[in-house]
């Protein structure tokens, strides 16, 4: 294995989970009241 | 490994894979399409197709979370790495149930419309401004874009073709893909249905896969953190050859770590050493940790070999890496970490020799 030389190498494994789990975890709090009818799944959707 | 390009290089081990591949999807999309409707009660009416959509859905999911896991767990635990092995049918196996998925989807939501259904998964939610509400879609399409490009590109000719680096390179957008869907399911299903299984599954996903990779991460950087030591010219110390002779089996390597480069792996065969560069020509694997084989170096990862004295693979293959000189001094084997050339013939040092 490729040693990781540069130190951006090593800290963007370290940032990356961290944005997606946050991003993640913002959808999680932020979702809204139960949705009417077909919710998101088809919005704008021509169905 | 072979000397020529072949659509698909199967054998015995990899026909088995695949049909147990095969089976575990077919199983796993029947399973969803029984227990979902029980399991995870939904607030809208589901249709087979909705159904047939989310049991595609996360079945690809599931497989790319389980691909990623692969190469930490190797890393971890040498008994993952036939995984690895196979790990490419995999991903084109992912890849084609990322399409039926897509497929899916579109033709259900987007089929009957006035705008062409790709068009219309790209412009019928104009809110990419916005976070949730976001168009989710496109991120699962970006997704499945990355995912084609791995697939096509997967074979070894296209290895040789782009080199290792580039293709490497190209491949890590594995984790781009990854992220993508995360955020496609966070945005699309997960805001659509108040279950709780949505989000626990979605959130162990990202745990797994992020902790096994800090786990193996953390691995590798307690090897890069204890540097050989150096003598005054600058060669880094192997081992006593004594020690060697003792501890040390017959094919295997004693990782040698340089203050800056790649690590060394020093080969024991049979009562002579050799120093290769720990790095894979194929595919960058960690020689170091595969053995000798027939008088070959051969990496643990998908068998590419190499002869200790000279780095080459051996013939009808072409393949070189780089090889280290080796001396012992007062009963110290040490050995040089400036890499000479790929392909450079090094005489083996005698273990039971003693010079300068």
């Amino acid at each position: 294995m490729r040693r990781p030389h540069r130190r951006w190498h090593r800290r963007i494994w370290l940032v990356l989970p961290v944005l997606l789990g946050g991003a993640f975890l913002a959808a999680l709090v932020l979702r809204p009241a139960p949705p009417i009818g077909d919710g998101p799944l088809v919005s704008g959707a021509a169905r | 490994m072979s000397a020529g390009f072949r659509a698909v290089q199967w054998n015995n081990h990899k026909r088995v894979y695949d049909l147990a591949l095969l089976v575990g999807i077919l199983l796993y999309l029947t399973s969803f399409s029984l227990l979902a409707p029980r399991l995870m009660p939904s607030d809208h009416p589901v249709t087979p197709e909705i159904l047939r959509t989310r049991a595609l859905g996360s079945c690809g999911l599931l497989m790319l979370t389980l691909i990623l896991a692969i190469g930490p767990l190797a890393r971890l635990d040498r008994r993952f790495l036939p995984l690895l092995y196979n790990r490419r049918h995999f991903g084109v196996a992912t890849c084609l149930v990322g399409l039926a998925h897509a497929w899916s989807a579109i033709d259900w939501y987007h089929g009957d419309g006035k705008l062409p259904p790709l068009v219309s998964v790209l412009a019928s939610n104009p809110n990419y401004g916005r976070f949730l509400g976001f168009p989710f879609e496109a991120l699962g399409l970006a997704a499945l874009a990355i995912l084609i490009v791995m697939a096509v590109t997967s074979h070894d000719f296209w290895l040789a073709f782009l080199t290792p680096p580039v293709w490497k390179a190209i491949h890590m957008g594995v984790y781009a893909a990854f992220g993508l869907l995360v955020l496609h399911v966070a945005l699309g299903v997960m805001q659509a249905e108040r279950s709780p299984i949505v989000p626990i599954l979605l959130g162990g996903a990202v745990v797994l896969v992020a902790s096994l990779h800090v786990l193996a991460a953390r691995r590798e950087w307690a090897i890069d953190e204890g540097s050989s030591a150096t003598d005054a010219t600058g060669w880094l110390r192997v081992g006593r050859a004594e020690e060697l002779r003792a501890s040390l089996p017959d094919g295997r390597a004693r990782i040698v770590v340089p203050p800056a480069g790649e690590r060394i792996a020093v080969f024991r065969n049979g009562a002579t050493l050799s120093a290769l560069v720990n790095v894979c020509a194929h595919q960058n694997g960690p020689l170091g940790e595969g053995r000798i084989i027939d008088g070959c170096v051969t990496c643990p990862w998908h068998g590419f070999q190499f002869r200790p004295e000279d780095g080459c693979a051996p013939a009808p293959f072409t393949d070189k890496i780089a090889t280290y000189r080796l001396k012992q001094e007062a009963g110290i084997v040490l050995v040089d970490p400036r890499p000479l050339p790929p392909g450079t013939r090094v005489e083996p040092l005698d273990l039971g020799a003693s010079h300068g």
